[in-house]
């Protein structure tokens, strides 16, 4: 009985260890991909406070149903629990959307200004350049939300995620050839889009 | 994607990169703790697994692994327990830490009963 009670100590000593290891490696990932991903996010929905809700129930989805599986299947398997996510979100918003279109609404207009967009930028730009970036920003943000959800999401994905096509395509839950289909076209339409801001350097 | 496409996707990385970099204070603040709460419920679903037990019926597998230091077996045997006991886990009252699980009235962990 000693023995066996020392060995099931000895199991949970080592199963909590594995287990802080996981914890660590878990804030490393989640950590790493945040802002990306409340970027896309927000892109999606066009609304900094569901974006953030959403990467919050992703990171939570991922936690609690994925958190035992290898770590570098993490990365899709977050990203399609994300993507769902959005999916749904912009399902139940396309009506809402509409009628705020139609009622003249603009979904900006309770924001209120943030104090801390006036801070100095930490990268130490210039003005004049942070304003050069800010326009295409601003374009590059237009031209996104612009595109069909899976475009936009194909585009993200593959481009700035850098996952590849099956990759891709398990975040977004549809075919590999699909994924080409959404991101060819994406590019294709970003291209024509922005010109004007990034066709000159080209 | 010819060498242009390749040179447009590059500059969409870059500013899409620092519009993440440039998030500001109440954003990062927001998402640290979502982070959080999220890495603080996979606590509570370890929690739950290192007190929860495993049935009657698995104690003599349990028994053997220990015996043989099959750490594989032993992980296997205490996982399909973990799932059976989630729920039904209390301390043993006279030996308190030590979990058992009331509904299936697994011992095995617990010297005095």
């Amino acid at each position: 009985v000693a023995k066996l009670n020392t060995n099931n100590d000895r199991f949970l000593k080592t199963e909590q260890d594995n287990e802080l290891a996981q914890q660590q490696a878990l804030n490393r990932f989640l950590a790493g991909v945040e802002r990306r991903a409340f970027r896309m996010a927000e892109i999606a929905t066009g609304n900094a406070q569901d974006a953030l809700d959403l990467v919050q129930d992703a990171m939570l989805g991922l936690v609690k149903s994925y958190a035992h599986k290898n770590e570098a299947d993490w990365e899709p398997l977050f990203h399609r629990m994300l993507q769902n996510r959005i999916r749904d979100w912009y399902r139940r918003n396309t009506v809402r959307n509409k009628l705020r279109g139609w009622l003249g609404m603009s979904s900006n207009e309770d924001e209120h200004h943030d104090p801390i967009q006036t801070a100095p930028d930490p990268h130490g730009r210039s003005p004049e350049e942070h304003m050069r970036n800010s326009d295409s920003m601003n374009a590059l943000d237009s031209a996104l939300k612009a595109l069909p959800l899976r475009q936009q999401q194909a585009f993200l994905l593959r481009n700035w995620e850098c996952l590849d096509v099956a990759q891709t395509a398990v975040a977004m839950g549809c075919s590999q050839s699909s994924v080409k289909t959404h991101y060819s076209r994406a590019v294709k339409s970003l291209r024509v889009s922005l010109t004007d801001h990034y066709g000159e350097s080209l | 994607m010819n060498p242009q496409d390749d040179e447009f996707l590059k500059q969409t990385r870059k500013a899409l990169d620092e519009s993440a970099d440039s998030l500001d204070g109440a954003t990062l603040s927001r998402l640290n703790q979502a982070r959080q709460k999220a890495l603080q419920s996979a606590v509570a679903i370890v929690t739950a697994w290192l007190l929860s037990s495993t049935p009657d019926e698995q104690a003599q597998q349990l028994q053997l692994a220990y015996e043989e230091q099959d750490m594989d077996m032993l992980t296997s045997v205490v996982s399909a327990g973990a799932e059976q006991c989630r729920l039904n886990t209390q301390r043993c009252p006279e030996c308190c830490p030590t979990p058992y699980c009331s509904a299936c009235s697994h011992t095995a962990q617990c010297t005095r009963q």
